[in-house]
């Protein structure tokens, strides 16, 4: 029986592991030790925050400034100095304290990280994770709780991962280390403190290998991140009404494992998308789509996305409620998908 | 800083030769249409990346910029390659894939020219972070024009390179006009190396058309970083002879006063005058080695032409290290 | 101005027909009235008369092909005169087709006209999956009842669909039959499979002893002394009034089911199968309840003789509530006739049998057999009274007098 330990925990963890694996392994980003050269905290070799969550807290005790490196304020010196020291041999993961800030980096991932290998003819490598966060529910406001995985996602040669629980957190975390790639690694800021099982071991968990968490005949709901528990009250819901759900977490992004969603689409042929995603060009609306294209004789329904509005985060309480998808708000969106499978 | 070499010498002028000849003809067959794409030459500027490679091994890296056939040469990657690259053939450096923009050679420390202007300042700070984090005393040289100098990158990793000690160079080639906006405009510091210091760096403006000039700050700057001192920022004025791309009418050009004088001036000639005149190179190989040069830039045009386009099945390859 | 020359409506549920020989061509002159040319429609033959004097000026609807009921299917005019592009796109057979039935090509397509503005009604939402299924099992989709969103038709609609009843005709199925056949053979083609496809057809046989009936007969028509010029007592004049009878003793026989509504009918129309030239023909005699036997004679007489002759009125094919079909020329006793929709019975009469018996007294007497095959729509009508309704009738004819009132 595996300890119970949170998801920054199991982050933490994942990262110590990889770190103490591979000398290679080195931390970049914004406060993710806190309170360099501060002689008090030297001297006790003490980090300040761990970063602002606190999820590299400890790190740097343990492996020193050399590797969990304080950047200055400076997404797209460091961005970009991952991608060097990663195009010559080191295995860096930068984070970016939230994916809102993609805005300031951008080009080292979409013209530069992403591209280098496929532009210099397979010579290069780039095994760069970005650890990031995204995700309403925190009164973060509308520049610190966007859902950016989708966008980042449609740049090709980036692997994009959400991973939706601690067991899942650090083997993919740890895949994605040890993945030659770049590899955008994002976390849902509102799950940090969720606890679950969760192997003392290095373990791995697949990168592009959706997860089925429930079985179930006449309905899949695919979902991304922490839209995987909506998707499970939806289905204990729906349960009692005879409707049998079968829920899948994606956990990749990019690629998306097409195989498992179009298998349990022919089985079930009804088919909702979760994705806390603005609703136009996100990765609900490719799943949409190519289902739509390969399973498309086996859809016994319209295809049904429900994802946040068009709009961006709101602050208020009650409004980011309203923002950010709900099992009420699923079952209404997709009533006409549901209500003749009720019993 | 070790003193300029007879080999050391020779070698230079060979590269500057192959450089401008590489240009030359690169100017002429893009004009025949039979390069695809976006050029951006070097000729004129030769001075710079000679001066500086002449310093550095395999194991030194450097970034460079659109305006990269000169780097990549002085770093030493393979003509006929590099040629084919530009022409779009599978045996090109980067398999045809990259072209003029993003010829690379990471086996050569060449972290590939870059369509971003601004883009290599932290590509080589990070390579400078992996040579210093490894332990290893080799250095990253990030070449970027003056446009690139107004990018946001070159504040945010010029300041991380001077509070890590990284060891890496950051070289200006200041050849006047980033695009058509002459640089005098586009900056607020009249030098770029007048910037050095408010990262606590040093810095230096030299002669970017005088080969020496340019060895011997890039010989000091390269052994300071060598030796964990840091980073040092060198401007080089110089001038290019051409557009900013193959088909720019250059109308913003000063036809006369001291720009003019600036474009009339050959490094070629003024090296081979200094080396002569120094007893670093004969007058009879110097003739030899731009006999030579031409020989190797027809062969690499001969080579480019003859070797096949990729295959369509390479257009799903290497997007990932699988 | 060019005059139309339009598909003609021969009946109430001729939707369309097929131009089965144009007799003038281009460029010919007709006069007004003049047959230009043949066409055919569900149940019959018809000429087309010339609307005007003039030119024919332009074929539309060439042999073969079909067009929609008062659709032109050419033109009359003055020699040379062009048909506007405009004028003749506005008018081709294709646009005057209802949007609904686009997705059927052939002439078979049997909605009435005046449903043409329901299309709506028409289009049916189904998923793709239920679509496969329904494929799959070769269920026409149209019947099912949609339960999903929008009235979709899901998987769990297909699966639980009990094929049953369909109306006439709307069968995908049906109306692809007679696929390749021309003019009468695929009409008949068509009704034929429809019928079979869309009723639940049983066949009861019985006999009927009408000897007494015969000796009756033969008394009778030496007691007129003059010859019975209309029929009156032929067997078909006397088998028919016999089966009258019996449909108004029970008048749920006397009926249409089409398009999902059984309907009682008041009238007692008789249909008569008469085999033509070319395929079958039932000629209708309308409101037969109230006629007497010479009446009857004679409206079967001539029903007969002019539909062999190709005379009839169209009008007169259509209406008919109960059908008879003999085959007893061709010595056969029991057959199993195939009910014409939207009727729900058919009577088919055999051949007159010639049977021994051993009578009460113990002596070997001759009886007249007439054999009798009834089919009816399960659908609509159950066993114990079809065959009650048989031995109705047979009881008629072995009842003579019952005959004569």
């Amino acid at each position: 029986m595996a300890r119970r330990i949170t998801f920054m925990k199991a982050i933490n963890e994942g990262l110590d592991m990889a770190m103490e694996k591979d000398d290679r392994v080195i931390l970049l980003g914004e406060d993710i030790a806190g309170g360099a050269t501060v002689d008090h905290l030297s001297k006790d070799n003490e980090d300040a925050w761990g970063g602002v969550f606190g999820v590299t807290k400890g790190l740097m005790p343990k492996y020193g400034r050399e590797r969990v490196i304080d950047t200055p304020i400076s997404e797209m010196g460091y961005m970009g100095a991952s991608v060097g020291a990663a195009a010559t041999g080191l295995r860096p993961v930068p984070e970016l304290m939230f994916n809102d800030f993609i805005g300031f980096c951008l080009d080292t991932l979409l013209a530069q990280g992403s591209k280098m290998r496929y532009m210099f003819g397979g010579k290069a490598k780039i095994p760069m994770t970005v650890r990031t966060c995204h995700g309403a529910g925190a009164s973060a406001a509308a520049q610190h709780s966007g859902s950016y995985y989708g966008m980042l996602a449609s740049i090709p040669g980036i692997k994009v991962v959400v991973p939706s629980n601690p067991y899942d957190a650090k083997g993919l975390l740890i895949s994605a280390i040890e993945d030659d790639n770049v590899v955008v690694f994002s976390e849902d800021k509102t799950l940090y403190g969720i606890k679950d099982e969760v192997p003392e071991e290095y373990y791995k968990v697949e990168i592009g290998k959706a997860k089925v968490k429930r079985e179930g005949t006449d309905l899949t709901i695919v979902t991304i991140g922490k839209m995987l528990y909506v998707a499970l009250e939806v289905a204990d819901r729906l349960a009692k009404d005879g409707v049998d759900v079968e829920v899948i977490d994606l956990i990749t992004v990019a690629p998306w494992d097409q195989e498992t969603v179009i298998n349990s689409v022919k089985k079930t042929g009804r088919l909702i998308i979760i994705d806390e995603a603005n609703p136009h060009n996100n990765t609900a609306t490719d799943i949409a789509s190519v289902v739509g294209d390969q399973a498309f004789d086996y859809l016994d329904g319209p295809i049904k996305k429900v994802c946040a509005p068009n709009t961006p985060v709101p602050f208020a309480t009650n409004l980011e409620q309203l923002y950010l998808p709900d099992a009420d708000r699923v079952i209404e969106t997709a009533a006409e998908l549901i209500d003749d499978l009720k019993k | 800083m070790e003193k300029l070499s007879k080999e050391r010498a020779e070698w230079i002028y060979k590269k500057m030769n192959d450089i401008r000849n590489f240009e030359d003809e690169v100017h002429q067959i893009f004009s025949t249409g039979s390069i695809p794409g976006f050029v951006h030459l070097y000729a004129g500027e030769e001075a710079i990346a000679t001066g500086v490679c002449a310093h550095l091994t395999d194991k030194d890296y450097i970034t460079s910029t659109h305006r990269g056939h000169g780097h990549c040469i002085a770093k030493g990657c393979d003509l006929d390659k590099m040629m084919a690259e530009i022409y779009g053939k599978e045996t090109g450096l980067c398999k045809g894939k990259g072209g003029s923009m993003h010829i690379a050679d990471i086996d050569k420390g060449m972290l590939g020219a870059n369509g971003m202007v601004g883009g290599g300042f932290p590509i080589a700070i990070g390579a400078a972070l992996r040579n210093k984090y490894l332990k290893t005393d080799d250095v990253a040289v990030c070449f970027f024009g003056d446009g690139a100098a107004n990018e946001g990158t070159f504040h945010e990793s010029i300041n991380m390179a001077s509070i890590w000690k990284l060891p890496v160079v950051f070289v200006n080639e200041n050849n006047s006009y980033g695009e058509a906006t002459p640089q005098t405009y586009a900056s607020g510091s009249k030098h770029i190396a007048d910037r050095a210091p408010a990262y606590g760096i040093p810095g230096e403006t030299v002669d970017g058309k005088d080969l020496m000039a340019v060895y011997e700050a890039a010989g000091k700057a390269i052994d300071r970083a060598r030796k964990g001192e840091g980073p040092t920022l060198i401007e080089c004025v110089t001038y290019r002879n051409y557009g900013h791309f193959e088909g720019d009418e250059q109308k913003y050009k000063a036809k006369e006063g001291k720009e003019k004088e600036l474009a009339d001036r050959d490094c070629i000639p003024e090296f081979r005058k200094y080396a002569t005149a120094k007893k670093l190179l004969s007058a009879k190989k110097a003739d030899q080695i731009e006999k030579s040069s031409v020989e190797d830039i027809e062969h690499a045009i001969k080579f480019a032409e003859e070797s096949p386009i990729p295959k369509p099945e390479s257009l799903y390859e290497d997007v990932f290290v699988d | 101005m060019a005059t139309e020359i339009i598909m003609p409506k021969l009946g109430l549920t001729m939707t369309e027909g097929t131009v089965y020989e144009w007799v003038k061509n281009e460029g010919d002159e007709v006069k007004k009235g003049d047959v230009v040319a043949t066409i055919s429609s569900e149940k019959l033959t018809a000429d087309v008369d010339a609307p005007a004097d003039g030119t024919l000026i332009k074929i539309l609807v060439h042999e073969g092909e079909d067009a929609k009921c008062q659709a032109p299917i050419g033109y009359i005019g003055a020699a040379g005169e062009a048909v506007g592009e405009g004028g003749a796109e506005e008018t081709a057979p294709q646009e005057a087709a209802p949007v609904a039935e686009q997705t059927q090509p052939q002439a078979a397509e049997q909605q009435p006209v005046m449903q043409q503005g329901s299309e709506t009604q028409d289009r049916v939402f189904i998923t793709p999956l239920a679509r496969k299924i329904a494929g799959e099992k070769g269920f026409d989709y149209h019947q099912i009842k949609g339960t999903g969103g929008n009235g979709r038709i899901t998987k769990r609609d297909v699966e639980n669909y009990v094929p049953t009843a369909q109306p006439v005709g709307a069968s995908t199925t049906a109306s692809t039959a007679g696929a390749g056949l021309t003019g009468m053979r695929q009409i008949i083609a068509q009704r034929m499979m429809s019928s079979l496809q869309n009723t639940a057809q049983v066949t009861l046989q019985l006999k009927a002893d009408i000897t007494n009936l015969m000796a009756f007969r033969k008394d009778l028509k030496q007691k007129v002394n003059q010859p019975l010029v209309d029929g009156q007592l032929s067997l078909t004049t006397l088998v028919t009034k016999a089966a009258i009878l019996a449909l108004k003793d029970t008048p749920e026989m006397n009926a249409w089911y089409h398009d999902g509504h059984y309907e009682k009918v008041t009238d007692i129309n008789i249909g008569m199968a008469v085999a033509v030239a070319d395929g079958l023909v039932v000629p209708v005699v309308k409101s037969a309840g109230s006629m007497t036997l010479t009446e009857l004679g004679k409206s079967l007489n001539t029903a007969i003789t002019d539909a062999r002759d190709g005379t009839l009125d169209s009008s007169a094919y259509s209406g008919g509530t109960f059908t008879i079909s003999n085959l007893g020329k061709s010595g056969v006793e029991y057959f199993t006739p195939v009910i014409n929709q939207p009727e729900i019975g058919i009577l088919g009469v055999g051949t007159l049998l010639k049977e021994l018996v051993l009578s009460d007294e113990g002596k070997i007497k001759q009886l007249l057999k007439l054999p009798l095959s009834l089919t009816f729509d399960h659908q609509i009508i159950d066993g114990a009274p079809a065959a009650d309704f048989l031995a109705e009738i047979v009881s008629y004819l072995e009842d003579p007098y019952t005959l004569m009132l």
